[in-house]
């Protein structure tokens, strides 16, 4: 157990922040019911990590500039589909669930078709959808790291602040913010965006939806309220499943990474919720 | 200040839905300092877009609305939906997390808004009523010049609107401070009268339009 550490320490670390880091921002994303937009925004990053690899893949470029162009083009289509969507969400539509899921149709539909233009993609597909944490190199470990501490520091800083816009947007909208506080409301987005870009890129799509919502969709319930209480509990179901899932995946060798750590952050979920006892 | 000059005074006003209907022309009203102006009408007489006027988030279509107070020292309690929050914060977090770092709980409680026991109290437990004190908590918390209230008294019982009149009458005599009030309502609260606050009543009639 001792090598399997010393191994994927990196990977580890960097599953652990990560995961700690995407469940404190979905909190905020869910508390302002954007659980479908951000699967939009994902899937927008993967789309633009797609199409990324595809500009590059014929090319031969240096691998620094292969590994690290396609989160360029990640962002951008991330923020493309972000600025589309809410342009749709401040018209009021009756359902933005509908406009959220056909918006995901089409890009998911798009990732697939740009797989089939450049095939060499193929493999990455699978790879940016389900992803493999035991394959994430020490060089992009320490990337999501270093992208994850600074996210962190940013939401400690922030995180009066930050909560009292979700609270604002979730009970009275987007329409209630004065002009200062629209500004800080763009930095958490920022972070959002930037966050999805990377994550997506080197832990996949499915790793970063899972860390963003499962904790804390399973834990709001919870019978003590409490603000602080919510967002600790969700960081520590995030890493404790990702590490637990992670080690059980590395000892079994039948076991993917991923869906075994999205299965693990449930459990542990729910472990705690049944520690704390469930509202009802 | 100067406690002789109106915080809000309009002239000749006309205004519109944000599609171009014309709800309002010739509206001419004024709020002075220690006033409530208290604006009632029916359903659809444009009551809300008249505050979205007077917190410039909208042009009048005709005459002038001059707003004395600095658009900082403006707060505005919208009408309350009513709805879950998903983070189960309590009252205490929302205040915590929205109130001014140096409003103490000791100044919280002075509003006789809020108890201690509404404070643990989750949001999403809380009666529509409990939430709406919390707000007006919160609002008077940030010591505003102008407090702008959309239908703050719905939700709330006999006994919670004669504490918040009186929360309103402590705001507006507050020393040395010119304050004043916008309230919207589709009743008239008749708690203001008891306890002598002057109001300037402004009574919204639909425009008539022919078929």
């Amino acid at each position: 157990m001792t090598e399997v550490f010393s191994l994927y320490r990196w990977a580890i670390f960097a599953g652990l922040i990560g995961a700690i880091n995407l469940a404190l921002i979905g909190c905020h994303l869910a508390a302002r019911d954007r659980a479908m937009q951000t699967l939009c925004l994902g899937q927008g990053a993967t789309l633009g990590v797609l199409i990324g690899l595809g500009i590059l893949a014929p090319l031969h470029f240096s691998e620094t500039l292969y590994h690290y162009f396609p989160i360029l083009t990640a962002f951008l289509m991330t923020a493309i589909v972000y600025l589309i969507s809410q342009k749709i969400s401040q018209k009021r539509l009756a359902s933005k669930n509908t406009f959220f899921a056909l918006t995901f149709a089409i890009l998911l539909g798009l990732s697939y078709l740009a797989s089939s233009v450049f095939p060499s993609l193929e493999v990455h597909v699978t790879q940016l959808f389900f992803g493999d944490l035991a394959t994430v190199t020490d060089r992009d470990a320490l990337a999501v790291i270093t992208l994850s501490v600074l996210s962190l520091i940013a939401l400690g800083q922030n995180s009066r602040l930050f909560s009292h816009l979700s609270f604002q947007i979730a009970i009275f909208g987007d329409s209630i913010l004065k002009s200062r506080e629209k500004t800080s409301d763009q930095l958490f987005n920022a972070i959002c965006l930037v966050t999805l870009a990377f994550t997506i890129q080197f832990m996949g799509f499915l790793f970063t939806i899972s860390c963003l919502f499962i904790p804390t969709g399973i834990l709001r319930s919870t019978k003590h309220a409490g603000l602080g209480r919510h967002f600790i509990l969700s960081s520590m179901a995030a890493g404790i499943g990702t590490v637990t899932g992670f080690m059980m995946s590395v000892a079994n060798g039948n076991l993917p990474t991923v869906p075994t750590v999205v299965l693990a952050i449930t459990l542990v979920s729910l472990g705690l919720l049944a520690t704390e006892g469930h509202s009802s | 200040m100067d406690p002789s000059l109106p915080l809000l005074n309009a002239t000749d006003l006309a205004f519109a839905t944000p599609a171009g209907l014309e709800l309002h022309r010739g509206l001419s009203f004024k709020l002075m300092p220690g006033h409530i102006l208290l604006i009632t009408g029916e359903n659809g007489s444009g009551k809300t877009t008249l505050l979205r006027l007077i917190l410039g988030q909208q042009s009048p279509t005709h005459g002038q609305l001059f707003c004395r107070v600095n658009p900082s020292q403006i707060a505005y309690l919208p009408q309350l939906q009513n709805i879950q929050f998903h983070l189960p914060a309590t009252l205490g977090d929302i205040l915590n997390i929205s109130r001014p770092s140096n409003a103490s709980l000791q100044e919280t409680l002075s509003l006789k808004l809020l108890t201690e026991h509404h404070l643990k109290m989750p949001w999403n437990t809380a009666s529509g009523g409990e939430r709406q004190r919390l707000l007006m908590t919160r609002a008077l918390l940030a010591a505003p010049k102008l407090l702008i209230l959309d239908e703050p008294l719905n939700h709330l019982d006999l006994k919670s609107k004669k504490q918040l009149a009186q929360a309103f009458k402590d705001f507006l005599e507050t020393p040395n401070q010119e304050r004043g009030i916008v309230l919207v309502s589709h009743v008239t609260p008749d708690e203001l009268e008891s306890l002598s606050i002057p109001v300037t009543r402004l009574k919204l009639e639909p425009v008539e339009r022919s078929l």
